[in-house]
C-alpha cells in the first residue's frame, strides 16, 4: 500500500474545471448562489471547505498567500489550512495584508484596504440569508427568482419592535448590485461596509453547503436597513490597548478571574503594524 | 503586559504526536494488523465502505485503524480519500437477481422458492457475553450446504408482482444522476435518494425508520426479503465496446412491501421500499428501504406529515460527515461572532438601565 | 497529428483561469492570456486556452461553421474529452468568430429566475480590441470603461444591450484576442456610442 502523490493544490484537474466554471457564473451574477459539487476534503466540512476548495482553483505558483481566522493568522484552523496550501501548492505565504495575493478568511475582511490585485476568499457555513427564516431550499430559492425579499424586511423589523433595533451583528444581510439579498458569512457588521466598492475580487466559498458565490471588484453592497433605523456598526468605548487604534475591531480578552478585560485588535497583523513592529 | 498568544503551529503539531501515541496505546502489546481489522472486525469495515462510498477493504481496514475505531472519523478519511481517485466510468448496473447468496430470508411467507436461508447472522443469539472469545477460543467449524447456493433465486417481490399484487419498480427514463457529479437540488428523483440514502448516516436512518413505525408516516411494512451475498461488477470500456467482468462484491439489498394503494375502480396493489449497501448490512438497509418508502409519499399521493416523508429534511442531514464537520466546528474560535454579541447585549442592558434612572428620577 | 494542449495542465491552466476570471470579474479590461499551446487553424491558441481551462465531458461546445473542422473538433475531443454539438440551445461553451456567423444570444442557453447560472458562455475570436464602440459600466467597473473589438458591428451590440436587459438570465461572453483576453458579463451595462 502506496501514498499517493497528489496534484498542484490538492484537487484534480476537472474538478478545478467545475469549481472555475461555477466561479465565473459566480461572477456574473453577483450575490447569486451557484450549486456546485462540493468534494470532501481533507480536513471537516464547516472547517473552510468551501473556502479550501474555491483558494485551491485559483491559486497560481507565483501566488501569496495570507490566511486569517477570526482575523488573526495564528489561529488554529488558519495555521492549519496554511500548512495544507504549503504542503500541496508549495505556495509562499504571509502575513501582512499587504503583501497577499490571495487572502483566505473566516469571520473577518483585514482592516487594510485591499487593492485590485488581491482575492480575498470567505469560509461560508450557511450561504442562504433566509434559511434561518425559511427552511425550505425550495422556498428560498423562489425568493430569489422573484426578488422577494419581504420575510428579511420583517424579521429586521421585528428585532426592532422589540429590542429598540436591529438585533443582528453578524452574517449581517446585505444587497449586492442591488438585486440579490446575501449572507456575508459571519463577519461582524463592522466589516459590511468594506464589502461594498472594494477593488478587490471577493469570493465565497460554502462547502457543505455546496455553493460559491461572488463579489466582483467595485460592486455595490447595501446593508439592509430602514430609513428611520439605519445600518450602523459596533463601536467600543476605548482604543485597542496595544496599539491604541480607536478604528478596528476589538476582541475582549478577560485577564483575570476578577472580571478584568482588556480590548485588543483581532486584526493581528494590522496590530502589529499600528505598533510599529513591522 | 498582555501578549497575544503565539504558536499555535508548534501546539498543532504537539498536538498530532499526543494523538499518534494515545492511537498506539501500550507499546508492549502488538499493533492490531489491517488483516486483523479487514477479517475480524468485518461488520466494521462493512459500514465504513458503505458511508465512505468506497468499496476498498484494506482502505476501510486503514481508516478504522487510523481513527482509533472512530467510525464516523474512519468514514470520513475514506471520503477524502475518494476525492482524489481518479473516475473511469460507470459500472453496468449489478445483477443482485444473480447473486450467490449467503444468507436470504422472507417475512412474507413461510416457505419460498429457493428456501429461507439464515447464513451468519445475530438474529436468535442469546445477547449472553461469549467469555470463550476472551480466551481467544477458535470456534467449531459450521456445517455449510452440500452443494453452492443456486444462483438464480426468484425474488419474492416478483412472485406476487406476477399475481399482478406488487407494483412494478418505477423506472425513470434516462441515465440516472449522479450525487458526487452534481449538487443534490430539490425536489431529488428516486435515483438521487437512493443514492444519498446509500452513503446516509446508519444511525439517522434506523431512527427516521423507527419513526415511521411508531405512526410519523406509517408505511405498513413487511420484509418481503433480505439477501445477503456475491455478485459480479461489470464494466465497458470506452474502447472495448462491450462489458467486462472486473471484480466481485459483496452486498445486501432489502426489499420491503408496503401499504397497498388503489381505489373501488384501480385493483390495488401492494407498494415498495428499496435498500441496498455494501458488505453484510442488515440494519442499514432496512431502515434504508422503510425511509425510501416514506419519501415516495408524493409520488403515492399521500400526505406529507412525517419528518420520514420530508425529503429536504431528511437528504439534508443524512450525512454523517457533513453533520459531524458542521457540528464540531463549533469548536472553532468563534471570538469575533461572540464579541459582536456582547456589544450588542451589553449596550442593550445599559439602555435599559438608563431608561429606568430616568423613569425613577421624573417621579 | 494532433496539436498538443498544455505541456504542464495544472500551471497553464491555472495560470488561464486567473486571467480568464479576472477579465470576467473586469469587463471591459484586457488582460494577457499567454499560453504555451499549440492550435489548429482558424483557433487561436488564447481561444483553445479558454476551452481546455474550462470545458470537459460535462461541458457540450458547438462550434460556429467557420471554426467547425475535423481538427478543431479532435483537438477538443482528445484534450478536453468535450462533446461537440451541432445544437447551439444545448451547448455550454459556444466558439464563434468575430463578424463571421453566430446563433442569437436569445436562442442560447439562458438559465433560468431559479438557476440563471444554468447558461451558456460564448468565447468569440477577435483580431484586437480597440476603444470607441461602448462603454461600459456596473458590476467590476469603478465608474465607466470604454471598450470596443474589431470587427463587431452594432447588432452585436444591440443583442448584447437585450442580454443585458434579461438579467439575471442571460449568457456571457468572453472575447479571445491573439494572445488577449477580455469579457462581457450579463451584469455589464452597456451604452453604445453613436460612432459605431
Amino acid at each position: 500500500m502506496n501514498a499517493p502523490a497528489y496534484n498542484f493544490a490538492y484537487l484534480n484537474e476537472q474538478t478545478k474545471r467545475m469549481i472555475r466554471r461555477a466561479i465565473l457564473k459566480a461572477i456574473a451574477v453577483p450575490g447569486y448562489q451557484v450549486p456546485f459539487a462540493s468534494r470532501e476534503m481533507p480536513m471537516p466540512y464547516g472547517w473552510g471547505t468551501g473556502g479550501v476548495q474555491v483558494t485551491a482553483a485559483v491559486l497560481t505558483p507565483e501566488d501569496t498567500l495570507k490566511v486569517i481566522d477570526q482575523g488573526a493568522d495564528d489561529t488554529t484552523n488558519a495555521v492549519s489550512i496554511r500548512k495544507f496550501f504549503v504542503k500541496t501548492a508549495g505556495v509562499a505565504t504571509t502575513e501582512r495584508t499587504e503583501e497577499a495575493s490571495v487572502i483566505q478568511t473566516r469571520h473577518r475582511i483585514p482592516e487594510a484596504p485591499l487593492t485590485e490585485e488581491q482575492i480575498l476568499v470567505f469560509q461560508v457555513p450557511i450561504p442562504e440569508p433566509l434559511r434561518f427564516l425559511e427552511p425550505r431550499e425550495t422556498e428560498t430559492r423562489t425568493m430569489h427568482a422573484l426578488e422577494e425579499y419581504g420575510v428579511m424586511h420583517v424579521k429586521l423589523y421585528e428585532d426592532i419592535a422589540q429590542y429598540g433595533e436591529i438585533a443582528t451583528t453578524y452574517a449581517y444581510p446585505a444587497k449586492v448590485a442591488d438585486r440579490y439579498v446575501f449572507d456575508p458569512s459571519p463577519i461582524p457588521k463592522f466589516d459590511n461596509p468594506k464589502l461594498d466598492n472594494c477593488p478587490a475580487l471577493q469570493l465565497f466559498g460554502a462547502g457543505r453547503e455546496k455553493r460559491i458565490y461572488a463579489v466582483p471588484p467595485y460592486t455595490k453592497v447595501k446593508s439592509l436597513d430602514f430609513e428611520d433605523h439605519p445600518f450602523e456598526v459596533q463601536s467600543w468605548s476605548e482604543p485597542c490597548a496595544l496599539c491604541g487604534s480607536c478604528h478596528s475591531f476589538l476582541d475582549e480578552i478577560v485577564m483575570d478571574d476578577k472580571g478584568t478585560r482588556m480590548f485588543v485588535c483581532s486584526d493581528s497583523d494590522f496590530c502589529a503594524r499600528q505598533r510599529g513592529e513591522r | 503586559m498582555y501578549v497575544a498568544v503565539k504558536g499555535g503551529e508548534q501546539a498543532i503539531d504537539a498536538a498530532h504526536r499526543l494523538l499518534d501515541e494515545e492511537r498506539r496505546g501500550d507499546r508492549s502489546l502488538p499493533q492490531v494488523t489491517l488483516d486483523q481489522i479487514a477479517e475480524q472486525l468485518t461488520l466494521a469495515v462493512d459500514r465504513v465502505m458503505n458511508e465512505g462510498s468506497l468499496y476498498d477493504r484494506e482502505l476501510a481496514s486503514l481508516a478504522i485503524k487510523q481513527a482509533r475505531g472512530d467510525m464516523i472519523e474512519a468514514i470520513f478519511l475514506i471520503r477524502a480519500t475518494r476525492t482524489t481517485l481518479a473516475r473511469f466510468g460507470y459500472a453496468e448496473p449489478l445483477d443482485t437477481q444473480s447473486m450467490r447468496v449467503k444468507r436470504r430470508i422472507s417475512a412474507a411467507f413461510k416457505d419460498i422458492p429457493g428456501g429461507q436461508i439464515l447464513g451468519p447472522t445475530f438474529d436468535y443469539t442469546h445477547r449472553l457475553l461469549d467469555f470463550s472469545l476472551a480466551a481467544d477460543a477458535e470456534p467449531a467449524e459450521a456445517a455449510r450446504a452440500p452443494s453452492e447456493l443456486r444462483s438464480d433465486m426468484p425474488r419474492v417481490l416478483e412472485l406476487l408482482g406476477s399475481e399482478g399484487l406488487m407494483e412494478q419498480p418505477s423506472a425513470e427514463a434516462g441515465e440516472p444522476e449522479d450525487l458526487t457529479q452534481d449538487p443534490l437540488n430539490f425536489p431529488a428523483g428516486r435515483d438521487l435518494r437512493l443514492q444519498n440514502l446509500a452513503r446516509g448516516d446508519e444511525g439517522f436512518l434506523l431512527a427516521l425508520a423507527y419513526s415511521t413505525q411508531r405512526g410519523y408516516g406509517r408505511t405498513h411494512p413487511f420484509a418481503g426479503e433480505i439477501r445477503l451475498g456475491t455478485v459480479e461488477v461489470s464494466f465497458t470500456p470506452e474502447e472495448l465496446g462491450f462489458p467486462i467482468v472486473i471484480g466481485e462484491i459483496t452486498i445486501t439489498e432489502c426489499e420491503m412491501i408496503n401499504q397497498f394503494k388503489g381505489s373501488t375502480t384501480v385493483k390495488p396493489q401492494f407498494t415498495r421500499g428499496y435498500g441496498l449497501g455494501f458488505g453484510q448490512c442488515e440494519r442499514k438497509v432496512m431502515s434504508m428501504a422503510l425511509v425510501d418508502r416514506s419519501l415516495r409519499a408524493g409520488e403515492l399521493g399521500e400526505e406529507r406529515v412525517a419528518p420520514a416523508q420530508d425529503e429536504e429534511f431528511v437528504l439534508s442531514h443524512s450525512d454523517n460527515v457533513q453533520a459531524t464537520g458542521f457540528v464540531e466546528h463549533l469548536k472553532l474560535p468563534h471570538y469575533v461572532d461572540f464579541q459582536s454579541e456582547l456589544v450588542l447585549l451589553r449596550r442593550m442592558r445599559a439602555e435599559i438601565d438608563i431608561a429606568k434612572d430616568r423613569l425613577e428620577a421624573a417621579e | 497529428m494532433t496539436e498538443r494542449g498544455f505541456l504542464d495542465v495544472a500551471m497553464q491552466s491555472a495560470h488561464a483561469f486567473r486571467a480568464i476570471m479576472q477579465a470576467v470579474a473586469r469587463p471591459g479590461r484586457v488582460l494577457e492570456l499567454g499560453s504555451d499551446l499549440e492550435a489548429p487553424d482558424p483557433l487561436l491558441s488564447s481561444a483553445a486556452a479558454v476551452a481546455l481551462t474550462l470545458c470537459d465531458f460535462q461541458t457540450p461546445i458547438w462550434l460556429a461553421p467557420e471554426l467547425r473542422n475535423e481538427n478543431v473538433i479532435h483537438y477538443l475531443r482528445f484534450h478536453a474529452g468535450a462533446p461537440v454539438t451541432d445544437e447551439p440551445g444545448k451547448a455550454q461553451f459556444l466558439f464563434a468568430m468575430a463578424g463571421e456567423t453566430w446563433p442569437a444570444p436569445a436562442l442560447l442557453m439562458q438559465g433560468t429566475h431559479e438557476y440563471p447560472d444554468r447558461s451558456a458562455t460564448l468565447v468569440i475570436q477577435v483580431a484586437g480590441f480597440a476603444p470607441g464602440d461602448v462603454v461600459l459600466s456596473g458590476p467590476g467597473i469603478l465608474s465607466s470603461e470604454p471598450f470596443g473589438v474589431a470587427g463587431l458591428n452594432t447588432s452585436f451590440w444591440a443583442a448584447m444591450v437585450e442580454n443585458h436587459a434579461r438579467f439575471p438570465i442571460g449568457i456571457d461572453v468572453i472575447f479571445a484576442a491573439p494572445g488577449l483576453v477580455a469579457a462581457l458579463p450579463r451584469a455589464t451595462e452597456i451604452r453604445l456610442l453613436e460612432s459605431v
